[in-house]
């Protein structure tokens, strides 16, 4: 494998700097205007960063074909961090789109608001390609820090300020134990470089106990990112209590980001290949067990608790924990195809979970409530919203003929080919759960017609346009995904796997 | 034109749907009038596809004699293929499907609010169903048996009856379980087969129907000698699959969902519930179950025989305990489906033959059915049986109607649910002697509840209150008459349908048999 050094690495991290000049470009502009110009260029100069950071991500992304390792092995530069990088950068556009037109982000404080978005984005950049593990922890918590501050950014919300609070607290002992865990690895390993880390642990079992107990430790961390059971509790929480377009940043960037990490910690750390090439986990550290039996004790609580949620928040915080019982059922597949089911769901993922929100936002913005109860008829108000919402909700369910369907047909062809049967059977029972809540949704906005003097609600056309685009994407894939399906089967290869 | 007559039949009313979004709501004609339009360009097409329908061509699992093939690669990665034809066995379901589809777009005239919604939704739901009784590649099958999920709870959940969100939510959860069963069998049976024309796993029916196809070892994949054997996967495959399609039919103990959603739904969903989706539980177990896993069919024969058993007495004693008129409905159909189940069991000539019949004629005579009880409840605004009397003196029309598609499910001769039933006792008698014997006491319980609720409605003294009942309409005639006149030529005449069917199912016959040494 090519591993470049300092100066040669600096040209392939190109999008990250440029995304690092970005955020001083609209620090200066929050500086430079007032009041509702600075509102505007601010989000105006966010949107221009993100958007350069896309072209250079594309124009870069021709160097993965063969991986390298850069800045002397503490990151990679693949074919899968690039994946990652362009779903990222997708994602914070759209955040920064949705935000602007949410009343939940006071106009004055925008410009802090976008840095730290683009703060945010920055670190799951880094973290998607990260192949050592101090370089992991810095840009763990390069993603941490900005969620915290974005979690209570409405300084006045009583539910914000305890949200934001119970995240900090969570965070700092989460990524505590995994540090810890780290530290032990590198005691047992003397290494901190993933690769360096794999090598030596397949030569022969070193203190095994304290490997495995080392990489339990990890995951914590990881899992607290994700949100999988046992370290989900802040999630509710926090996706209730934060301002929309921050959870919904949250629920799809920061879940996608534990992802990537997951990925390259388990694959590229723990993984080796048996004589006749199969992936299978180094010796004495039998994570794929592990990740299956979270992944199916994830779905299960995260679906049977979404069932008697009555505020839609916390309705899509606890759908979002299940989705993260989805996810790691394709890590606990252990090969090619589950890292591309991972990949393919996440994109899937990104588009309806970000879907739904933004149609939430778009009614709260007129109804100042999310409960269920207050979204009685509202189908009938704005039939087009209605209509989109019902395409994402159903997606999110995984139901064909759309986008969340082929997702959830990866991952369970994935684990059905590793012949992980029972995981199969509770994944696809927790889709009949699934439905139940996600259909309380639709049944409570077109089963009841409103009263007569229920006024229409209005749409603007950023909103009408930008739902449109996300609700076509999640309605055409299905119809033809070979595209998506040979750039998801391009971007599995991560280095050394 | 002719390349392409599948896609054109299956895609028509999604195009409609697709039209009428962009029509302004107020625009009530205009929407219905395009519904109907596409509906009517189905009908022409099935009914060219009748006329020029290879009767000899076999089907079933081999791709030579399908008819009206279109094959194009769909995803690569994955080996789909956007694969249609049709044989034997799904022609009468296109035909039905067509007809009932056109049929119930005037039933629905009387739909006031959110027509848009409703008629978009009808012809997404038509789109589905079609494409299920078209699709040969197994992938594309299941897309287009959930497409009709989402439609379905819609028509049901929106513009139901009172307690319209709890069966439209009991009717979706129940389907869905059934469906994502059948999603894991589809992706066993993927990973079983290799396609020996690309050396890839593939989601072509026909592929997997051939024992050589499979692989050793793979999780479905026991066979020796160009033979299926009865392996522990296998056997949990074909009962996973049989709920599945259970569910749909529904047999005895999946059906709770069918009274609820039939009661509650519109009557045009109703006639689409009861015509055609019943139907694909048993096209289901027909076109999937039976050749791919032809070895677990052969055991479970003799369970088969006796759930359907089970139905059709099950089925009849419900409906005559009912008081209301839809729901008597709705338990006849479980009690006729039986018939269905019985007569696929008996795995003889007369017997398949019996059993595609009987989905035809119940697919028929139910919608005739349930658009009477429509009839009734737009103008008394109830269906209490016992809240009429005497009503043949005042609606002497729609007395004529009824008594003849109740008659029809009777089973009386000359009219097409007597060919059915005669045919299916026929069979099942060879195979099956005291579960047949005991199943025709059935017909008599049938008798006992038809006769019973003719008498309640229509015999007897006046009930004053209907004195002034206004007769059927013509619009109302216009759905009925050319369900009527099928159910009346298909009873004298039931060659048509029989010499469609005939070659197709001989084979599937021979698929099964083979495995059970015969």
């Amino acid at each position: 494998m090519l591993s470049l050094e300092n100066i040669a690495s600096l040209r392939l991290i190109a999008p990250e700097l440029w995304i690092t000049t970005g955020i001083l470009v609209v620090l200066l502009s929050g500086m430079l205007f007032r009041d509702e110009r600075k509102a505007v260029f601010s989000a105006f100069f966010s949107l221009v960063t993100i958007g350069g950071a896309f072209l250079a991500i594309i124009i870069q992304a021709d160097e993965s074909s063969t991986s390298r390792l850069i800045f002397s092995a503490m990151a990679a530069h693949d074919p899968f961090a690039v994946y990652f990088k362009l779903l990222f950068v997708i994602v914070a556009f759209i955040t920064v789109l949705i935000s602007v037109s949410s009343v939940e982000i006071a106009r004055r404080h925008r410009t802090e608001y976008f840095v730290l978005v683009l703060g945010m984005l920055l670190g799951m950049m880094f973290l998607a390609s990260s192949t050592d593990l101090i370089m992991l922890y810095l840009s763990f918590e390069l993603v941490s820090l900005p969620a915290y501050l974005l979690t209570g950014f409405s300084r006045t919300d009583k539910f914000g300020a305890e949200a934001a609070l119970k995240y900090v607290i969570y965070g700092a002992v989460s990524s505590g134990i995994m540090l810890f865990g780290m530290s032990i690895i590198y005691g047992v390993t003397g290494t901190t470089s993933l690769h360096e880390i794999a090598a030596i642990l397949s030569g022969g079992a070193i203190y095994p106990g304290a490997v495995f107990i080392a990489l339990v430790m990890i995951l914590a961390g990881i899992g607290y990112k994700v949100a999988f059971v046992p370290f989900h509790f802040w999630c509710p929480d926090i996706y209730q209590g934060a301002p929309t377009p921050v959870t919904a940043y949250l629920s799809v960037g920061s879940k996608a980001a534990g992802f990537a990490m997951l990925l390259r910690v388990l694959f590229t750390g723990f993984t080796e290949f048996s004589s006749d090439g199969e992936a299978i986990f180094i010796s004495q550290t039998e994570w794929p067990l592990l990740v299956g039996v979270l992944s199916g004790i994830t779905m299960t609580l995260g679906n049977l608790a979404a069932i008697n949620q009555s505020n839609l928040k916390r309705l899509l915080a606890y759908s979002s924990i299940a989705h993260a019982g989805y996810l790691l059922m394709g890590v606990a597949a252990i090969s090619l195809a589950g890292i591309e089911s991972v990949l393919f769901y996440l994109f899937a993922y990104a588009f309806m979970n970000l879907g739904a929100f933004y149609v939430l936002i778009t009614y709260a913005n007129k109804l100042r409530s999310y409960e269920i109860e207050d979204f009685r008829g509202v189908g009938w108000r704005s039939p087009f919203l209605g209509s989109v919402m019902v395409v994402f909700l159903v997606s999110l369910a995984g139901l064909p003929p759309v986008l969340g369907f082929i997702g959830k047909f990866y991952i369970f062809a994935a684990v059905m080919h590793e012949g992980l049967y029972w995981l199969a059977v509770v994944g696809i029972l927790n889709s009949v759960f699934a439905l139940y809540y996600y259909a309380r949704v639709f049944k409570a906005m077109w089963l009841v017609r409103p009263e007569d003097d229920a006024e229409a609600i209005p749409v603007g056309g950023l909103n009408l346009a930008l739902v449109g685009v996300l609700a076509a994407v999640t309605l055409f894939f299905p119809v033809y995904w070979e595209p998506l399906a040979e750039l998801v089967e391009y971007s599995s290869k991560l280095t050394g796997f | 034109m002719s390349g392409h007559i599948l896609s054109y039949l299956t895609f028509a009313p999604l195009l409609g749907a697709l039209v009428i979004l962009f029509i302004p709501p107020k625009r009530h004609n205009a929407i219905r009038y395009v519904a109907l339009l596409a509906t009517l360009v189905q009908v022409l097409l099935a009914i060219s596809i009748f006329v020029s329908f290879d009767r000899d061509a076999v089907g079933i699992d081999d791709v030579e004699s399908f008819q009206y093939v279109e094959k194009v690669e769909w995803i690569e990665t994955f080996n789909i293929q956007y694969f249609m034809g049709v044989d034997g066995l799904s022609v009468p379901m296109v035909l039905l499907t067509a007809l009932l589809c056109f049929l119930c777009i005037p039933a629905s005239w009387g739909i006031k609010e959110g027509v848009k919604g409703y008629f978009a939704l009808f012809l997404l739901l038509d789109f589905g169903m079609m494409g299920v009784f078209c699709a040969l590649d197994f992938f594309l099958f299941y897309i287009f048996w959930e497409v009709m999920l989402l439609p379905m709870y819609f028509l049901i959940g929106i513009w139901g009856g009172p307690r319209k969100e709890y069966a439209a939510i009991k009717f979706f959860l129940y389907t869905l379980v059934g469906s994502v069963l059948m999603l894991l069998v589809m992706i066993g049976l993927y990973f079983s087969v290799i396609d020996p024309a690309t050396g890839h796993h593939s989601f072509d029916m026909t592929v997997m129907m051939n024992p050589e196809n499979y692989v050793p070892g793979s999780i479905f994949g026991s066979v020796a000698g160009g033979h299926f054997i009865l392996s522990d996967p296998r056997l949990i495959a074909f009962i996973a699959l049989f709920i599945c399609f259970a569910i749909k039919v529904p047999i005895f103990p999946f059906h709770t969902w069918l009274p609820d959603a039939h009661v509650e739904a519109p009557t045009a969903v109703s006639v689409i519930l009861a015509g055609i989706l019943l139907k694909m539980g048993t096209y289901g177990i027909l076109r999937i179950s039976f050749p791919m896993m032809p070895d677990a069919a052969w055991a479970a024969r003799w369970f088969i025989a006796a759930l359907g058993f089970f139905n059709i007495i099950y089925g009849a004693f419900c409906a005559m305990a009912q008081k209301d008129l839809k729901k008597l409905v709705a338990y006849s159909s479980i009690s006729h489906m039986g018939y269905v189940l019985l007569g696929m069991a008996a795995l003889n000539e007369a017997g398949m033959q019996g059993a595609v019949m009987q989905m035809f004629s119940h697919g028929v005579i139910t919608a005739m059915m349930f658009l009477l009880v429509g009839v009734v409840y737009d103008r008394a605004h109830h269906r209490d049986i016992d809240g009429f009397g005497g009503l043949r003196t005042v609606v002497p029309v729609y007395s004529g109607f009824f008594a003849l598609a109740f008659f029809a499910a009777l089973g009386l001769p000359t009219l097409s649910g007597f060919i059915a039933e005669a045919l299916v006792f026929l069979g099942a008698f060879q195979e099956f002697r005291i579960l047949t014997i005991l199943s025709v006491s059935g017909i008599i319980i049938t008798a006992g509840y038809v006769l019973w609720t003719i008498e309640r409605i229509f015999l007897g003294p006046l009930n004053e209150k209907y004195k002034e009942l206004p007769e059927i309409s013509a619009r109302e005639i216009f759905t009925l008459a050319p369900i009527g006149l099928i159910v009346v030529f298909v009873g004298v005449y039931p060659m048509p349908v029989l010499n469609l069917i005939n070659t197709s199912l001989n084979h599937l016959n021979t698929i099964v048999r083979a495995v059970g040494g015969i």
